[in-house]
């Protein structure tokens, strides 16, 4: 379900699609004619049920499902965009050292071969699950619309996790966003975003088990929350899971490999 | 009873409307807002009008102790043909010298600008003749008992040069002005429908010290002194109605009884009545004095969402933007650059099918209609400001006149459907140059 708004005096065009993704989608468009961003959330809506379709767990035709019915038994091949993924997939593992796995588990037991662009499982009860990348990549794809389009501002809220700032705030110099702490609701940071993207992952007091440790298979249960800046929202997915994951001694070695992105950590209590 | 109470002073109240950093938008949507210019404003920081004040019964003693902390406000005459209501005032402004005949209060030089909060049957007379004795005038809602006698008033304003004011708060209570904003802007989509209502328990008397004095002290309850709930209440809701539509309802049917307090009275205790506009749209309204569970609201139905002004609320239909979105916005759209609070880990919407709604604004106060005497917070204080304003600038609130003229003939309109019970059609020679009438 969907609702939109064209506040004419700002030229702003709001559009709010849920559930998506398991979450909500909030799009603030700026600069431009009502028909005209109408149809770029339009453009932007369908791109996003098609994601949805191509990258969930939840939905039994997508993509993902198939292959985690399937590539156990024997190798099944994989469309060209889902095979991107895969691979980048793959590298953000070996990257992360292990903290980013879409697994969950043992990403090492994943074959990807890239003759025939086919995945396997050496395991009988892997899964792959690419909700924890789904919210990034749907961004960069968003991103790419509306560089396509022209559009130079705007603010693109997904699921307040994965936030996408085009251009800057029509009466600032950058896209101004707060951080509350999710316990106490007290601000603990202010983050000035500009053409990037701000990735956050954390426990919150509804949410407080839901990120699994690959290398432990425990949940990650201390309070506390990691958010990335940076170019690529997938890449931040990756990172700001892996701060969670990750131990400290750690973090320095791997956020060398990542040196555009800027990472924010806080304890919450 | 207050169900936030929080004081939102008249500088918080333009503060928060964003007239503050550069946000002309929301005096050009309300024009009547900006009677009074900041130049204006510095120039008058000094100056006192000097206010006589006409009936001063319970909503007169409480404009008058409002006006007794208005630093722009100077209550130098009090009238009253009751002896212990003007006794009363006198408490209140001690100075101030006492008439008993309005006329002899209109004959001072002295007094710049009347006050009147008398009975409805006194509203029109005493309306025009103080404009035509040269005084800027402030007179309570509902302006009169008959349309003509309201376009009467609404002519001699225009003649006059003078400044008038009809005390619809609503037009300046901030959460009115915020959400109409918003409803402009095309929040809820487009209006489909409106139901207002204002319910009540109680019998709307006072007391009476001697039985011949039943007809001047309950004038609300009798025919020729008043119109009933369609004067006292609906006016300021059907009023409403035209803000959101920005039009006028072409026709209105409806019924009138009493039902539960027949004491004696002449007025009904209970209408249920319903406006037509042009496209199609139905205002309803209802009041009931028997009742009061419901409180009064004007629900405001639009394809994409629902306003509830009176309780300061609104609410999507389907999809809810997330928290701080809609701060977001708003900010963009006064033109402020500041940090909203969204970001944070995933959130996963609400699925619960109780839909509790949006703050139209923060630190607002609500009412339960239940006080007919007057609430606190309710824009009457910015009101009385913003008359004190214009009295002393000379310059009439643009547009204000139009929308309580409206208002109370429709109003009169309602209660002429139910008296003869009819569809009764909006008269042309009552259409003023406002709204969708040139």
């Amino acid at each position: 379900m969907s609702y939109s708004n064209y506040y004419t005096d700002s030229q702003l065009y709001h559009g709010s699609m849920s559930p998506v993704m398991g979450t909500e989608l909030d799009v603030l468009l700026i600069g431009g004619e009502e028909a005209f961003l109408s149809s770029v959330w339009q453009i932007i809506q369908t791109e996003v049920v098609r994601l949805n379709g191509l990258l969930s767990c939840f939905d039994e035709d997508s993509e993902v499902s198939k292959i985690n019915r399937e590539a156990s038994v024997y190798a099944v091949n994989v469309s060209d965009e889902l095979w991107q993924l895969l691979i980048d997939c793959k590298r953000y593992y070996e990257s992360t050292e292990g903290c980013f796995d879409i697994t969950a588990n043992d990403f090492s037991k994943v074959l990807l071969n890239d003759k025939d662009k086919s995945i396997y499982f050496l395991a009988e009860t892997l899964k792959i699950d690419l909700g924890g990348i789904g919210k990034g990549y749907a961004l960069k794809k968003i991103s790419e619309i509306l560089e396509r389009e022209k559009v130079t501002r705007a603010l693109v809220n997904f699921g307040n996790s994965s936030v996408l700032a085009v251009g800057t705030h029509p009466c600032g110099d950058y896209w101004a966003v707060g951080i509350d702490n999710p316990f106490t609701h007290e601000r603990m940071d202010n983050l000035r975003l500009h053409d990037n993207t701000l990735t956050t992952s954390g426990n919150t007091p509804t949410h407080p088990k839901h990120i699994i440790n690959p290398k432990t298979g425990m949940f990650v249960e201390e309070h506390k929350m990691a958010s990335v800046i940076g170019p690529d929202p997938v890449v931040g997915e990756v990172l700001s899971t892996t701060l969670m994951v990750a131990d400290e001694k750690s973090i320095p070695s791997i956020m060398k490999k990542f040196d555009l992105y800027e990472i924010h950590l806080y304890k919450l209590c | 009873m207050l169900s936030e109470d929080t004081n939102l002073s008249r500088r918080d109240f333009f503060k928060e409307l964003g007239m503050v950093g550069g946000g002309g938008m929301m005096l050009s949507a309300f024009p009547w807002l900006q009677s009074c210019s900041a130049d204006d404003k510095a120039k008058i920081v000094k100056e006192k009008v000097r206010i006589g004040f006409i009936g001063t019964g319970s909503r007169g003693q409480f404009h008058l102790n409002n006006l007794k902390s208005n630093p722009i406000a100077d209550v130098v005459a009090l009238c009253d043909n009751y002896p212990p209501h003007l006794k009363d005032a006198s408490a209140i402004f001690p100075k101030a010298k006492r008439y008993v005949d309005y006329r002899r209060l209109l004959e001072d030089k002295d007094i710049q600008a009347v006050m009147i909060a008398t009975p409805l049957n006194e509203h029109a007379h005493m309306t025009i003749e103080s404009l035509q004795a040269g005084k800027h005038v402030f007179c309570e809602k509902s302006m009169a008992m008959t349309p003509q006698d309201c376009l009467n008033m609404y002519n001699t304003f225009k003649q006059s040069g003078k400044v008038l004011f009809i005390g619809q708060q609503r037009l300046y209570d901030p959460k009115y002005v915020r959400v109409m904003k918003m409803i402009h802007n095309g929040l809820i989509g487009t209006i489909c429908g409106i139901r207002a209502y204002w319910f009540r328990n109680n019998d709307w008397r006072r007391p009476v010290p001697s039985p011949e004095l039943e007809r001047k002290i309950n004038w609300r309850l009798y025919k020729a002194t008043s119109c009933g709930l369609m004067t006292e209440l609906a006016t300021h809701q059907l009023q409403v109605g035209n803000w959101a539509l920005k039009m006028i309802p072409e026709t209105v049917t409806g019924m009138g009884d009493i039902v539960f307090w027949k004491d004696g009275r002449e007025v009904y205790d209970n209408v249920s009545l319903i406006y037509r506009y042009s496209n199609g749209v139905k205002m309803t309204y209802e009041s009931i004095i028997s009742n009061k569970f419901y409180g009064l609201e004007e629900e405001i139905l639009g394809n994409k969402g629902t306003v509830e002004p009176e309780k300061g609320r609104y609410y999507f239909e389907d999809v809810k933007p997330a928290p701080g979105i809609m701060q977001l916005i708003n900010q963009i759209e006064h033109k402020v650059f500041d940090n909203v609070s969204f970001a944070g880990p995933s959130w996963v919407p609400e699925t619960a099918s109780i839909n509790k709604g949006e703050m139209i604004m923060d630190h607002m106060t609500a009412h339960d209609g239940a006080s007919s005497v007057g609430a606190s917070d309710d824009g009457t204080v910015e009101l009385e400001t913003a008359f004190c304003e214009a009295a002393i600038t000379g310059k009439p609130a643009k547009n204000l006149v139009e929308e309580a003229y409206y208002s109370s003939v429709l109003g009169l309109l309602g209660l002429q459907a139910m008296e003869e019970n009819r569809i009764v059609t909006f008269p042309a020679e009552y259409k003023i140059p406002y709204l969708n009438f040139a």
